[in-house]
């Protein structure tokens, strides 16, 4: 009852605000063909207040008490991100926007570095962005896949890295948070990434902040955060369809070949869009099957997506998000040698196989007061369930059931013309129900509060904190627990705009990440390892430091952008998996390791003469851990990506190259458990793919992809006893009607 | 030719200068990725030690099911101590069969690589995990090739060579644990 006086109360506001309303409005084009462009998205800087182009390219933005000089940003994919200043004068303004051609994006707007729509400038933090067309061109179905490519980022299996944070440990105890538009997404049980479960097909842009952020986003964002942003129902009906069809190659190697059958995989994707009067639809769903390139590897996976958008007014809006996948796989972790690099360890019972089920639920209700005040509030829930198929009374059985649910109110005011507020309440509540972890019940409070002040023009500060409570149940006698926790995790941001194409940033920011249910309750029999629990874990800690830049300058009418970090991260009581004697098997997540990382990334990118883009980023770590004087383990010192695009009238060339130096150690005892555990190399991956869009041939939205992953079938494994992805062929077909 | 032929052709004529830069690229990529990475060791160089497990008295010899989770076999290359199986096996000195064997058989195969030949494996053993806890383990056969029936027998292990031995498991006649 009272949740509905609530939405009552803000469409009552709601519809008082609009009849105050003001309005802006306006046409793209684009530069060169001066045609419309539909899908443009124009925001009104410092407020929630935005628009998006329709078919015609046309917009409309109602403003209540607007002050008289505003800032328009206008983004799309493909064009130069543009900000408009607006003298506003009457009741309405026409505007025409022109948008530049910028095959490589370079000014993209961020959210997810302020919970605020930003000009990516103006963030205080290293921020990556993935656009649309970069996850399409590759064909990605996956979350990791898509981030091979992010500076500075680099996936150790199934742990996402950002800057070094991360080792290895399957995943458990992910240090980076997940998002999708905003909602947490890490499991409430192993709070791990389940890369198979997000809507890569329908994903607009993937945003990734460098640098811990638990000033914001609270447990997780120890080492950074990755936010997926979903598209938007589009204007007028759209359907399309992306199907592909691929197989590896045979290995060079002939002790590796381990069948005559083709390898194959395949997968077909399909979505529907429209906005009909103040309701707005997405519906997508997928089926994928990959045999793999080892032997026992193969997989299948259906996935579906839908997003309902409700304008209750022009100022009021609900959206709800809902996801599932549902996955089948098989069941072990490290090859039998380097000799079967492309085998299971001998004996593997392969009739074991791993289901994996994953849904999510997320309302998120938005409403703007007035151009200074905007509330949103977001509440839903993620649950995952997986088992593997032996029988509940074998030693060797799991199976964890886990429900997240999540709940937020966050609020945007502009206090002064120079200062934007950002405060707010959050609370995660998990039940976890398991063979593998016992029941458990974990809780977080949370809340915060930032402000970005302009001391002048061009100078942004950021100052924030959020305080986050952990508390902890449990049914099992598992030995005491650790006291319930309260962390504080405060940051400061600055940024300066020298000039249009000269921009500094500096900040500082703590990181803290409460352990996950797995890491204290693991009872796991598995391949002749044992994990025991250990309840008196306590949340490991970070502090993140960075001084950077990015400048634009002009050679030759060609733009050539620069974008140089230092950074340092600070990361205490690192929880890690660790042997509990010299003498055992036995595995224990302990709180271990001071560690200390700094490092220096460079980023370039540039588009030469409209023929060549060419994009690289080279970052270089000194991972230490401070306990022992060693370089931390499963972390590599060099990362280099590079990415390179050749468009020819309808067709464009493009190859990804990836280098990754050899990850010096690793756990010693892992070292001799897992055979041949050495056998690293450093990564040299060339990814390449032709893209022929069919649209003047047929007449029809049609655009067919040739991908060759691995052109030159190198061999590396991607962590401990695991050979990386060999070369695989495939062709990609979508259509859009 | 059509139209759109044409017009690909006079963008690379115009930008022939920059073809030098995208070739050079592209073929610097291909150099870094030309090495190939990880390789097998060829099989003329490898050793192996393979077995057969033979139970004497059959299936019907075999303890209760509760009571046996893992038959394996482990070679040590140094007489195990007090210490226990497994600090050898983690301090490197022995080779094992990292997943159970077949239970509840007359007799089963093993085989593993010995990677690090020449060498000699002086204590080959079967043994029994007798509850979950990995480190529950007993010794339960041992390769002998002497009059003396518990007596562990050497095993000289060279580069390119395959052995095959037997080793006899009787559950009413245990060997003693070394450790």
């Amino acid at each position: 009852m009272k949740k509905n006086l609530y939405i009552l109360l803000i469409i009552f506001l709601g519809s008082t605000a609009y009849s105050n309303a003001e309005v802006i409005s306006g046409n793209v084009y684009d530069a060169v063909s001066g045609d419309v462009l539909s899908g443009a998205t124009i925001r009104v800087e410092g407020t929630a207040y935005g628009a998006i182009a329709d078919r015609n390219g046309k917009f409309t933005i109602n403003l209540k008490n607007p002050k008289s000089n505003l800032t328009l940003i206008i983004s799309m994919i493909g064009y130069e991100t543009q900000k408009m200043q607006i003298d506003f004068n009457n009741d309405k303004i026409d505007v025409q926007i022109i948008l530049k051609s910028q095959p490589l994006q370079t000014g993209e707007v961020v959210v997810s570095a302020n919970k605020r729509v930003q000009a990516v400038q103006e963030v205080p933090i290293s921020v990556s962005v993935i656009d649309k067309r970069q996850l399409d061109a590759r064909g990605v179905s996956t979350l990791d896949r898509a981030l091979e490519y992010v500076p500075g980022l680099e996936m150790n299996q199934d742990n996402v890295s950002i800057r070094g944070s991360s080792g290895f440990s399957f995943g458990i105890g992910s240090r980076a948070a997940l998002l999708l538009d905003g909602n947490p997404l890490l499991s409430g049980d192993n709070g791990d990434m389940k890369f198979d479960a997000l809507p890569m097909y329908n994903i607009d842009r993937i945003e990734i902040v460098k640098g811990a952020g638990s000033a914001l986003y609270g447990s997780g964002a120890l080492g950074g955060v990755v936010n997926l942003i979903t598209e938007q129902p589009r204007d007028k009906a759209d359907i399309r369809f992306r199907t592909y069809a691929g197989f590896y190659t045979k290995p060079r190697h002939e002790q590796w070949v381990f069948t005559d059958d083709l390898q194959h995989r395949s997968g077909l994707s399909g979505s529907f869009s429209q906005k009909l009067g103040k309701v707005g639809v997405l519906l997508s769903g997928g089926y994928y099957n990959d045999m793999g390139y080892r032997d026992y590897d193969n997989t299948y996976r259906t996935s579906m997506f839908g997003k309902i958008n409700y304008d209750f007014t022009d100022r009021t809006n609900l959206s709800i998000l809902l996801n599932g996948a549902f996955s089948d796989g098989s069941d072990w972790v490290y090859w039998n040698s380097l000799d079967s690099a492309t085998r299971p360890p001998t004996d593997t019972d392969r009739e074991v196989r791993i289901n994996s089920d994953k849904f999510a639920v997320f309302g998120n209700l938005n409403h703007i007061f007035n151009s200074n005040f905007f509330v949103s509030a977001r509440a839903g829930f993620y649950l995952t369930e997986y088992s593997n198929t032996l029988p509940t009374d074998d030693f060797e059985h799991r199976q964890s059931k886990a429900i997240a649910l999540n709940s937020e109110i966050q609020a945007n005011y502009s206090i002064t013309s120079r200062s934007a507020l950002t405060f707010g309440l959050n609370s995660t509540n998990t039940t976890v129900s398991s063979i593998t972890y016992g029941d458990q019940r974990q809780d977080i409070y949370a809340a915060y509060i930032q402000n970005e002040s302009k001391i002048t023009q061009d100078f942004l500060m950021t100052l924030g904190v959020r305080a986050d409570y952990e508390d902890f149940k449990t049914n099992e006698s598992n030995g005491d627990l650790a006291d319930g926790e309260l962390v504080l995790s405060p940051k400061l941001g600055l940024a300066y705009n020298y000039s249009p194409i000269l921009h500094f940033r500096a900040s500082a920011g703590a990181g803290f990440r409460a352990p996950s249910v797995a890491e204290r309750f693991s009872s796991v029999s598995f391949q002749g390892f044992e994990v025991l629990p250990n309840p008196q874990l306590k949340a490991e800690k970070s502090w993140s430091f960075e001084v950077g830049a990015n400048y634009t300058v002009e050679f030759y009418d060609t733009p050539i952008y620069f974008d140089i970090a230092f950074f340092q991260n600070d990361l205490y009581d690192l929880i890690e998996p660790s042997f509990v004697s010299p003498t055992s098997a036995t595995i224990l997540f302990q709180n271990v390791t001071r560690a200390k990382i700094q490092g220096l990334e460079f980023a370039t990118k540039s588009f030469i003469a409209g023929f060549l883009g060419l994009e690289s980023s080279l970052t270089y770590m000194n991972p230490r851990n401070l306990a022992n004087d060693e370089i931390l383990n499963y972390r590599s010192e060099i990362l280099w990506y590079n990415r390179l695009l050749i468009p020819y009238g309808d067709f464009e060339l493009q190859a990804d190259y990836r280098f990754k130096s050899r990850v010096k150690n690793i756990d010693p005892q892992l070292g001799i458990l897992v055979r041949d555990a050495d056998a690293r190399v450093d990564m040299h991956v060339v990814d390449a793919r032709l893209i022929y869009d069919m649209t003047n041939l047929t007449g029809q939205q049609l655009k067919l992809t040739m991908n060759i992953s691995n052109v030159f079938d190198y061999y590396y494994t991607t962590m401990v006893g695991n050979l990386g992805i060999t070369r695989m062929i495939s062709l990609m077909l979508e259509a859009q009607f | 030719m059509n139209f759109k032929s044409y017009r690909i052709i006079d963008n690379l004529m115009r930008n022939d200068k920059y073809l030098p830069i995208t070739i050079a690229l592209l073929l610097t990529f291909c150099l870094l990725s030309c090495d190939g990475g990880l390789a097998p060791k060829p099989e003329s160089e490898k050793s192996y030690l393979n077995g057969t497990l033979r139970f004497v008295n059959g299936i019907a010899d075999w303890p209760h099911e509760d009571s046996i989770l893992a038959v394996r076999v482990v070679a040590f290359k140094k007489f195990p101590d007090s210490t226990g199986i497994f600090a050898d096996i983690l301090s490197g000195n022995a080779y094992f069969t990292l997943a159970s064997l077949p239970l509840f058989v007359d007799s089963s195969r093993f085989a593993f690589e010995i990677t690090d030949s020449p060498t000699d494996l002086v204590y080959i053993a079967a043994i029994q995990q007798f509850d979950t806890l990995i480190t529950s383990q007993r010794v339960i056969g041992l390769y002998n090739i002497s009059d003396e029936k518990h007596k562990p027998s050497t095993i000289r292990i060279e580069p390119g060579k395959h052995y095959d031995i037997t080793i006899d498991i009787d559950f009413k006649d245990l060997p003693p644990m070394p450790f």
